[in-house]
């Protein structure tokens, strides 16, 4: 404490003050007294104005002082804080020397006590619901078999210890990497957040347990901070939230990719038992080799059964059907063949016929055949004619007989001839010339006797 | 590492089950998966025996980077 102004000096009883004057040393006597404090007490008449800054008193039972919250310190608050709220603030005494009043000038406050706890978990839980953060969607599957588990907890305490036994109990083979960090208390939110951010930067970490064990709300309240919140939604890892309480949830919880009720709880659902995955690797590789050796049985089975119809134990079999339709087709194929030939045999006759009729041979029988036609019609001709002139004949001799002088011969007179002459005259011979007599029957080889006048 | 993951290999072998026991494959294409099979059961085996626990704890050294140590996980209340 300075010693500027010595009240006990003597000089100084009889200065008067200016209410100026006086109220100045007043606030440098309490500024100086007292360095930033922490208060606690309940919030009434808070209000904000047009400027942002908002302005209140903070009472208990007995006594109140004033308390101004400007908007740059307003805005990083945690919470809104509304009358009643029982807070604890950090802040500067002063003076406002206009109005003559002390009071403190906050620099930063905070909820105290469940009511205002409570309010201050719904503002949040509200805000960052509808910010999106609890959004399924967001939300990652975890591994079905992680190898290295990371873990943001307390070093100390039983959670470690729990999350460890059981890891180790169901899966020996399981790694784990542990960011200890404060679980309550100043600063802690932001370590756990830190930790988060850090434990994601190691690629084989496969899942996140950040938790601690149980304890009253104030404890647990790291949990439920923005700067978590926000930290367990930008996790690329998978986080499991394993806060102490069974039955209360911390914004973690919602965030997070699954929440267990503790962190045993949380060890047991980051990790399979070995064993069991152990058997499930077992009986699929039995499974495997089953289905193989089914398919091989079938189909061996299979080719069995062919191997045992007829066909196979006498082949002969086979060709008998073959056999049977190629005599079959054979057949008709001869049969075909056969009237081929018959048709072509036709046709060939035709042409041979009209060749055979257009030929010299036959032209020259025909023109043979109309020969002797006309041969034939010619004697034929002839012949009528003949009989007909010998008709003619016959009777034209017949008339001439009838007409002829030898008729006369028929009665009884002859014909003398002398050298084919007639004769008519006795003169016309001598004697001892040859005379022929013709009468009507015969003729009369005669010699001339004589003559007579 | 062109090395498929654990869980990558119990999903396949589960699938390669899956499809053997439907019957509905050729034997060639069923031979082939079968073989598959056997190498995704191989690759869990091997890293099943492989793997080894490692507790470990970060914490910052004097420049302020993070280093890993091992856990003391004997005593169980560590300090």
């Amino acid at each position: 404490m300075s010693q500027e102004t010595d009240l006990n000096s003597a000089e100084e009883d009889n200065r008067v003050f200016s209410v100026s004057e006086i109220t100045r040393d007043i606030r440098s006597i309490l500024e100086t007294a007292f360095d930033t404090v922490w208060i606690e007490g309940e919030i009434s008449n808070y209000r904000v104005v047009a400027s942002g800054h908002a302005y209140f008193v903070l009472k208990d039972d007995k006594a109140q002082i004033r308390g101004v919250l400007f908007r740059g310190q307003r805005s990083a608050l945690k919470f809104t804080p509304e009358d009643g709220d029982q807070v604890l603030l950090l802040g500067r005494v002063t003076v406002y020397d206009a109005r003559g009043e002390y009071q403190i000038i906050v620099e930063t406050m905070e909820p105290r006590g469940l009511g205002a706890l409570q309010k201050a978990y719904e503002q949040l839980k509200d805000k960052l619901s509808k910010a999106g953060l609890f959004d399924d969607a967001h939300k990652k599957p975890l591994p079905e078999f992680p190898w290295k588990v990371g873990v943001v907890t307390s070093p100390t305490g039983a959670a470690i210890r729990d999350i460890l036994n059981i890891i180790q109990r169901r899966n020996p083979k399981v790694s784990v990497l542990l960011y200890p960090v404060k679980v309550q208390g100043e600063g802690s939110a932001e370590e756990i957040a830190t930790a988060i951010k850090e434990l994601n930067r190691f690629p084989d970490i496969e899942v996140l347990i950040i938790g601690r064990g149980g304890g009253s709300i104030e404890d647990l309240w790291a949990f439920n901070e923005e700067v978590v919140a926000r930290a367990v939604y930008d996790s690329k890892i998978p986080v499991i939230s394993a806060v102490g309480h069974e039955i209360d949830f911390t914004i973690a919880d919602f965030v997070a990719d699954l929440r267990a009720p503790t962190p045993s709880a949380a060890a047991e659902l980051a990790v399979p038992v070995l064993a069991e995955t152990i058997d499930d690797l077992c009986a699929l590789t039995e499974q495997l080799l089953m289905s193989m050796q089914d398919q091989i049985d079938d189909h061996k089975n299979q080719l069995k059964q062919m191997i045992d119809r007829r066909f196979f134990r006498e082949p002969r079999q086979i060709l008998e059907r073959p056999a049977q339709r190629l005599d079959e087709w054979t057949q008709r194929l001869l049969r075909g063949l056969d009237q081929w030939l018959l048709v072509q045999r036709e046709r060939l006759g035709g042409v041979a016929h009209r060749l055979f009729q257009a030929s010299p041979g036959k032209v020259l029988m025909v023109l043979e055949s109309k020969r002797a036609g006309l041969h034939h019609t010619l004697l034929r001709q002839i012949d009528s004619q003949r009989r007909l002139h010998r008709q003619r004949f016959e009777g034209l001799a017949k008339n001439l007989h009838a007409l002829s002088p030898l008729s006369v011969l028929d009665r009884g007179y002859s014909i003398a001839t002398h050298s084919g002459k007639a004769i008519k005259s006795s003169g016309e011979v001598k004697k001892g010339d040859a005379v022929q007599v013709r009468l009507s029957k015969g003729k009369l080889d005669c010699t001339v006797d004589d003559t007579v006048e | 590492m062109a090395e498929i993951k654990f869980e990558k290999a119990m999903d396949r072998l589960e699938k390669i089950v899956e499809e053997l026991e439907k019957g509905e494959l050729d034997i060639d294409k069923s031979l082939e998966i079968f073989e598959e099979g056997i190498k995704m059961s191989r690759v869990c085996s091997k890293k099943l025996n492989e793997a080894e626990q490692k507790i470990e704890k970060l914490t910052r050294d004097k420049k302020g980077d993070l280093v890993t140590d091992l856990f003391p996980t004997g005593a169980k209340d560590a300090e």
